[in-house]
């Protein structure tokens, strides 16, 4: 490979960014519409009930109403989810949620699709409620589903455990508890959905997944999928919140009903955080041991994971976190067992970072614990245990491809956070305030994993005068994936960035390359394109013109195709983890930060100062790019730390809009100083490997370290707001959750999660979504 | 009731407003700079059949010094006072506080009376007013101007003394001393645009002190306690601080919401007089 690179590894502006800057209506929820209605659901009054009658003939009667549908409108399956269906696209027997929908109304206005809804008369019969996860698993727990309430166990025990913990000089074991983060983008989920007089069925809805929406809404309509088009970028802001179907069920199914007329839904703040997935919020009960010089001998969690109402993405999000339960460090043996828990707490799902943020809390917060009682230095006590390539992970996988954990520790050694801590530290101005640094590690698996379909494909177009169309399915939301794959394809082709024209998310030009998630978009979508643009090249080369403009003419006359396609399957590991569906992951990203902290002792306000971001990348596509998402993923973190959780009790949603749910400000998100470290990854498009969640990962570890380093206390519970640092630091009862009481449950789950008859076996039942050969087909 | 069946009127004088608040009563409502009123709104309350816009009026618009009397406008923005020189040097306590309040945008458009009017025990701006010890001015078509010493303005949370026939016109105090000590401090769950779970105004001088605390209680209190040991300290050190400080908590009385819990309110009053005694003493 030349190292005389035009286009990648340059800081490029973003090719979107002008019309976003410029506040021209680039969302599709702000595209203005020809003759539109409006689109509402009817959403539920109980947490769990069971629906004794629906009613709709008062909504449908009121003037400017134009449709009102129940269960008995939709065609095809009534179910939908990622990984097995088992969310109604509108409920029938019962309601799971508050978030559950009943019924849609098509109107004139937003109004009279409102006052429709209000119309609509429905007979519940509540339910028990279940709102704790490890009280789920207990027998005799209400049910959620008739199935039972683990959606799924996975266990894996590697090692002599018992004789590691028997040996060793310490043990470190406490429990943690993560929030439910909301991922609040800016653009809550909505969308327009047509019928057009050709027949097909439009959509135009900011999503994750092209493909596989087109799939669902296929099952649920009982059509030909090449029936229906989604368009599905940009979105503003997905995080993993649009992953799953967020409304295009919904306007399917209403756009059935309008007579072609378009009809639009766009969900308001306060629905879309009742509604909307969340991140899983999990318990981790975290035992680890350590040798006297330090070595790290075992791990041992118990791992509770509320997925809410319906699966969704929780079994995934469950085997990634247990996945990453050892970290970036040597564990020669290792004792997990963890559930996917059904409750009544609205829907949990994809969110930035997929389970893991809400294990490497537990892990690097016993580790800190480990280095003090040890008197080490917690940076040192790391790099002892860092897994080298050719080591086994901590589940048991062989680690050989490019391994960047010593990388990013150097490089965290060598930041001025960490170096000059001890000044940093000193320079706190008021007397009742004191400082602290704190550091986290971490390795994000990349794709989707052992044994899931996982592919890239791209198609490039040729157009008059010598530009290029590229057509991906891989969505803009807002990462920057536009502009690198515009930089990919300037790159091979050997053109201008500005003559590469990208089309992402369409299913009717775009070629499915799978999804926006897993940190898989530079790394599919640039392999995608380089292999694609093999071809282009090959197609230019054959015209034997001087120009690409004058290769279009050429090509044109002789009536050659000026679109080529391209695609490749995503290498993955040789071996799968036995009883752990999509474990291992094949290549990993890795990150470290350093934060340092100020915290008020009066009020246990705790205010970020600086946060040090270090990323492996890979080759860096864009470093200006990676510099935005690492800033992004450690705003987002200081959230999840410090203010962010959705409360539910008893099912009901405390905090739904903005004002009570709490995000950073710009006044709260530190200065983060990011630094890049490229192990190439040699599997990779110009050796890069993507980044997009791993800064958000090691923030939390990070910040929990440093406020232990300032006041000395530990906080075990997510978000550490005011309050709960303050009660900590006051030594007050209710600071202490790890109570005996909590221990004996946790006992008495364990045995109860063991024992009991799963509906479906583990690791097997996935529903596996087709590969594109097979939509060719 | 349909937003589309609301009516806003937009009338161009105090007494045209007035007369519209007379004639409708409860069917009417003031609208100033609608930061609340459109949250409410979309939740579903405040539907009400008539909105009086007086954002405009050229009387709600004042600030001005005279007779001892500082008088602020019930339409003077939250902008208007924070960058306001007359506010600098009669009410910096309550510009300090206006510089709190929500977002800028939220400052360009929320106005003194409106947070007056919404009554919450969290506004920004109250406790500095019941620090100042300011008063209220009422007008009403029948009954003329009244004014009413600010402490016996507000019922509870939302309600006020304010008949329907009246609206909130001004705000008058007398300016703080020169010399003065004075603090705003304000307790959020993060740096700024954040609802108040503890907020205090504080005044000092030797021999009197004003104590005022936000959002814990179902009206903005004054600490009558903390007040009368402050004004008879003879010095301050840190144990003396600490010990009044401390004196807040049997003077508040917060409940806990999905903020933060009533135990933890009642600590940070207490918090928040011993930081701001020890920011504006040096100790």
């Amino acid at each position: 490979m030349t190292n005389q690179q035009t286009w990648i590894g340059k800081s490029v502006h973003r090719v979107d960014a002008p019309a976003k800057l410029k506040g021209e209506p680039v969302y599709m929820t702000d595209r203005p519409l020809e003759n539109p209605c409006f689109g509402r659901v009817l959403r539920s009054r109980y947490p769990h009930a069971r629906i004794l009658r629906i009613d709709t003939a008062k909504a449908s009667a009121l003037p400017g109403v134009i449709c009102v549908l129940t269960h008995k409108d939709v065609p095809g399956l009534n179910g939908f989810g990622i990984v097995i269906p088992d969310q109604p696209v509108l409920c029938f027997d019962k309601v799971r949620m508050m978030g559950d929908a009943l019924a849609l109304v098509a109107a004139e206005t937003p109004e009279i699709a409102a006052a429709a809804l209000d119309l609509i008369e429905v007979d519940y019969e509540p339910l028990p409620i279940v709102d704790d996860a490890l009280a789920a698993i207990m027998p005799g727990s209400p049910l959620v589903h008739e199935t039972g309430n683990i959606h799924l166990r996975t266990v894996i025990r590697r090692g002599e455990v018992a004789q590691a913990f028997a040996e060793a000089a310490v043990v470190v074991d406490h429990v943690y508890f993560t929030p439910r983060q909301a991922h609040m983008f800016l653009e809550t989920e909505g969308g327009v959905g047509q019928l057009m007089p050709n027949g097909e069925l439009h959509i135009w809805c900011p999503a994750q997944a092209a493909f596989r929406d087109r799939l669902q809404v296929a099952r649920l309509l009982g059509w030909d999928p090449e029936r229906i088009r989604e368009y599905s970028s940009p979105s503003g802001g997905a995080f993993g919140g649009k992953d799953e179907l967020t409304v295009q069920h919904y306007l399917a199914l209403l756009a059935l009903h309008t007579g072609g007329r378009p009809v639009k839904i766009h969900l308001s703040r306060e629905e879309s955080t009742v509604a909307g997935i969340k991140r899983h919020p999990f318990m981790v009960q975290m035992r680890t041991a350590a040798a006297a010089d330090g070595t790290f001998l075992a791990q041992e969690a118990f791992v509770v994971a509320d997925t809410g109402a319906y699966a969704s993405l929780g079994g995934p999000v469950l085997n990634l976190a247990i996945e990453h339960i050892g970290g970036v460090y040597r564990f020669p043996s290792l004792n997990v067992e963890g559930y996917c828990v059904y409750t009544n707490n609205g829907i949990s799902g994809a969110f930035r970072g997929f389970g893991v943020p809400q294990v490497l809390v537990a892990l690097e917060s016993n580790i800190d614990e480990i280095a003090r009682r040890l008197g080490r230095d917690p940076l040192d006590l790391r790099r002892q245990n860092l897994i080298q390539r050719g080591d086994l992970s901590a589940i048991g996988n062989p680690m050989t491809t490019g391994v960047g954990n010593q990388a990013v520790l150097e490089a965290l050694e060598n930041s001025p956070t960490w170096k000059e801590r001890t000044a940093k530290k000193a320079a706190v101005t008021d007397p009742w305030k004191r400082r602290g640094v704190g550091i986290g590690l971490c390795m994000q698996g990349l794709g989707l994993g052992k044994g899931i379909p996982d592919y890239g494909a791209a198609v490039i177009e040729l157009l008059p005068g010598g530009k290029f169309k590229v057509g991906i399915s891989i969505q803009e939301i807002g990462t920057g994936n536009q502009t690198a794959y515009a930089q990919f394809a300037a790159e091979a082709l050997g053109c201008d960035v500005a003559d590469v024209e990208v089309i992402q998310g369409d299913t009717g030009y775009s070629a499915d390359a799978g999804t926006v998630t897993a940190t898989r978009s530079v790394f599919t979508g640039g392999k995608a394109i380089q292999i694609t643009a093999e071809k282009m090249v090959a197609l230019l080369r054959s015209t034997g013109a001087e120009s690409y403009a004058a290769a279009y003419a050429v090509a044109r006359e002789r009536g050659l195709e000026t679109k080529v396609r391209g695609s490749f399957a995503w290498p993955e590991a040789d071996e799968e983890i036995p009883g752990a569906f999509g474990l291992p992951h094949h290549i990993y990203g890795y990150g470290a930060q350093a934060a340092l902290v100020e915290v008020d002792t009066l009020t246990g306000e705790v205010q970020v100062l600086e946060v040090a971001s270090v990323v492996d990348t890979g080759k860096s596509i864009n470093p200006m790019g990676v510099e935005g998402q690492s800033e992004g993923g450690v705003a987002q973190g200081v959230g999840l730390a410090l203010m962010e959780d959705t409360v539910v009790r008893e099912g009901r949603f405390l905090n739904a809009n903005m004002s009570n749910y709490i995000i950073p400000t710009a006044g709260d998100v530190p200065k983060v100083e990011t630094f890049i470290v490229e192990v190439h990854e040699e599997k990779g498009p110009s050796g890069a490997k993507g980044m997009g969640e791993v800064p958000i990962v090691p923030t939390m570890p990070a910040i929990f370290g440093a406020i232990y380093d300032a006041v000395g206390v530990q906080m075990f519970r997510a978000p550490a707001t005011p309050e709960r640092v303050y009660m900590a630091m006051m030594g007050d009862p209710s600071a202490t959750e790890d109570t005996p009481a909590l221990r004996a449950r946790i006992a008495e789950g364990r045995r109860a999660g063991l024992a009991a008859q799963l509906h479906q076996t583990e690791g097997e039942g996935y529903a596996q979504p087709k590969g594109p050969e097979d939509e060719e087909a | 009731m349909l937003l589309s069946e609301m009516k806003v009127v937009a009338p161009g004088s105090l007494t045209e407003a007035l007369r519209w608040l007379e004639e409708h009563q409860d069917r009417a409502r003031p609208l100033a700079g609608a930061t609340d009123a459109m949250v409410r709104v979309k939740e579903g309350q405040w539907r009400s059949p008539i909105w009086v816009e007086i954002r405009r009026l050229p009387e709600l618009q004042r600030m001005d010094q005279a007779d001892g009397w500082v008088t602020v406008g019930a339409a003077v923005t939250y902008g208007r006072l924070l960058r306001s020189e007359l506010m600098a040097q009669t009410a910096p306590l309550l510009a300090a506080a206006a510089r709190d309040v929500g977002s800028v945008q939220i400052q360009a458009m929320g106005t003194l009376g409106g947070n007056l009017g919404t009554a919450s025990p969290a506004g920004d701006t109250i406790p500095p007013l019941f620090a100042l010890e300011a008063e209220v001015g009422l007008c009403s078509r029948g009954g003329g101007e009244r004014w009413v010493p600010v402490e016996s303005f507000f019922l509870g949370p939302g309600r006020t003394v304010r008949r329907p026939d009246e609206l909130i016109t001004a705000v008058r105090f007398a300016p703080q001393a020169p010399g003065e000590r004075w603090k705003w401090q304000k307790l959020g769950l993060r740096g700024a645009q954040a609802i108040s779970m503890v907020s205090l105004a504080l005044r000092l001088q030797p021999g009197f002190a004003r104590v005022a605390f936000g959002a814990v209680g179902p009206t903005v209190l004054r600490a009558r306690k903390c007040e009368a040991w402050l004004s008879q300290a003879e010095a301050f050190d840190l144990a003396t601080v600490r010990s009044i400080a401390q004196m807040a908590w049997k003077e508040v009385a917060p409940i806990s919401d999905v903020r933060a819990s009533a135990a933890y309110r009642q600590q940070m009053a207490c918090a928040l007089l011993e930081r701001g005694l020890r920011e504006v003493l040096a100790v």
